[in-house]
C-alpha cells in the first residue's frame, strides 16, 4: 500500500490503531461470511447491509464500485479503511462533498445528470414499494433541479452539487457514521503501514 | 399524552427533494455494516398519501392511541410510544410527514427504541388500520385503489 495515491494525495487517516485493529476484526467477519479468502465479494457486501446474499440494490452497488478503487470485483482490508475513513466525522466535509458526487455521477461523465437521478429515484420508491407516476417523479426531479441546477443545463456539476450540499446539509448525513466517532488520533500513513502488515500476516 | 399541538409558523410538512428520498435508501446505510446482529426486519418504513396533511396526522394519533400507544406531536412529527403486546418490553416509533410533490405525502415511520420484531409487527398492524389514508398505486396505468380490493 503507497503512502500516496495515484492523485498524489497522502493516505492519511483520521483512524486510530487500536480502531483500525476493530475494523480489521469487522473486516475478517464481513469478508469470511460466504467464501473466506480475505475478500469482500459484492455477495458478502449484499449480506453485510441487508442481512441478505441476494438483494440487489443500485446504491449498495454504488458503494462497492466506490470502495472497489482496483477494480477487481472486491474490496480488501486496504480497500475497506481507506473509504471507511472518508465516513469518519471528522474527515474534511469537501471530501464527503466529492465521495458523494462520485456515488451519484453513475456513468463518471463528471456531472450528475437528470436521467441518473431519475433512475435512482425509481430505484428508491421500488425498494420503499412506493409507486408514483412517471409525471409525479417528473414533477419531483423538475424542482430539484431548479434548485440544484442553477446554470440550468440539465446536469449539475460538481461546484453545482457543492452550493446544492451547503444550501442542505442534512444530504450529507448518510457520509458520516457515528461509531467510527471515538476515533480522535490522526494516524501518519507510514505508521499505519506497517501496522496492517503487522495486523495481516 | 399532548392534546395540544404545536405548530411553528412554517405552513406544512417539510419537502424533500429527489437526493432527500434517494438517501433513504437501506443500501446507502452504511451503519449497518457495524450492526453484526443477524435478527432480519426493517428499521424504517414509509408510504404515500394523498390526503391532506392534517388529516394524516390525526388519523395516525387516533390509530396509534387506539392501539394503547401513547402519541407526542410536534409539527408535522409524531412520537409514539408504549409497551409491547405482552408488557414485557417497552416500543418507540418516530413519525415524520413530509411532503414529495403537491398535494402528495409521504410518510416515514422509523424505530426509535425497542425490539426489531415488536416494531415490524407494530408496523404491520399499524398500517393495516392506516388503510384509508395510505395511497397505493397499483401496476396498471396508475390506477389507484385502496388495499381493501385485494382481500378477495
Amino acid at each position: 500500500m503507497d503512502p500516496v495515491d495515484s492523485r498524489g494525495k497522502s493516505n492519511n487517516l483520521t483512524i486510530s490503531v487500536s480502531e483500525v485493529e476493530a475494523l480489521f476484526e469487522l473486516f475478517k467477519s464481513i469478508s469470511g461470511s460466504v467464501i473466506d479468502d480475505g475478500l469482500i465479494n459484492k455477495e458478502e457486501f449484499q449480506l453485510a447491509l441487508f442481512k441478505n446474499t441476494r438483494k440487489e440494490n443500485l446504491f449498495a452497488n454504488r458503494i462497492f464500485d466506490l470502495f472497489d478503487v482496483k477494480k477487481r470485483g472486491v474490496i480488501d482490508f486496504g480497500d475497506f479503511v481507506r473509504a471507511l475513513n472518508v465516513f469518519h466525522p471528522n474527515f474534511p466535509v469537501e471530501e464527503k462533498i466529492d465521495f458523494s458526487f462520485k456515488l451519484y455521477d453513475m456513468d463518471g461523465t463528471g456531472f450528475i445528470e437528470r436521467k441518473e437521478v431519475k433512475q435512482m429515484l425509481i430505484a428508491l420508491l421500488g425498494e420503499s414499494e412506493m409507486r408514483l407516476s412517471d409525471e409525479i417523479v417528473e414533477t419531483i426531479l423538475d424542482k430539484t433541479f431548479s434548485d440544484a441546477d442553477t446554470n440550468q443545463d440539465g446536469k449539475i456539476d460538481r461546484t453545482e452539487w457543492e452550493n446544492f450540499v451547503s444550501r442542505n446539509p442534512s444530504l450529507l448525513k448518510i457520509m458520516t457514521l457515528s461509531y467510527l466517532k471515538d476515533i480522535t488520533t490522526t494516524f501518519p500513513s507510514f505508521v499505519f503501514h506497517s501496522e496492517v502488515d503487522d495486523i495481516v500476516t | 399524552e399532548d392534546n395540544q399541538h404545536t405548530f411553528d409558523d412554517e405552513a406544512g410538512p417539510l419537502t424533500l427533494n429527489a437526493f432527500d428520498l434517494i438517501i433513504l435508501s437501506q443500501g446507502l446505510n452504511l451503519s449497518a455494516l457495524f450492526d453484526r446482529r443477524q435478527d432480519y426486519g426493517k428499521l424504517q418504513n414509509r408510504f404515500l398519501s394523498r390526503k391532506p396533511a392534517n388529516v394524516i396526522l390525526s388519523s395516525m394519533e387516533v390509530v396509534a392511541q387506539s392501539m394503547g400507544f401513547k402519541t407526542h406531536i410536534r409539527n408535522y412529527k409524531m412520537r409514539v410510544e408504549g409497551p409491547n403486546a405482552n408488557k414485557t418490553s417497552h416500543l418507540t416509533i418516530m413519525l415524520q410527514i413530509f411532503e414529495v410533490a403537491p398535494s402528495i405525502f409521504m410518510v416515514e415511520l422509523e424505530r426509535s427504541a425497542g425490539d426489531t420484531s415488536e416494531y415490524n409487527k407494530f408496523v404491520n398492524n399499524y398500517c393495516s388500520k392506516l388503510d384509508d389514508i395510505i395511497w397505493k398505486v397499483s401496476a396498471e396505468k396508475g390506477k389507484s385503489r385502496t388495499s381493501r380490493l385485494s382481500k378477495r
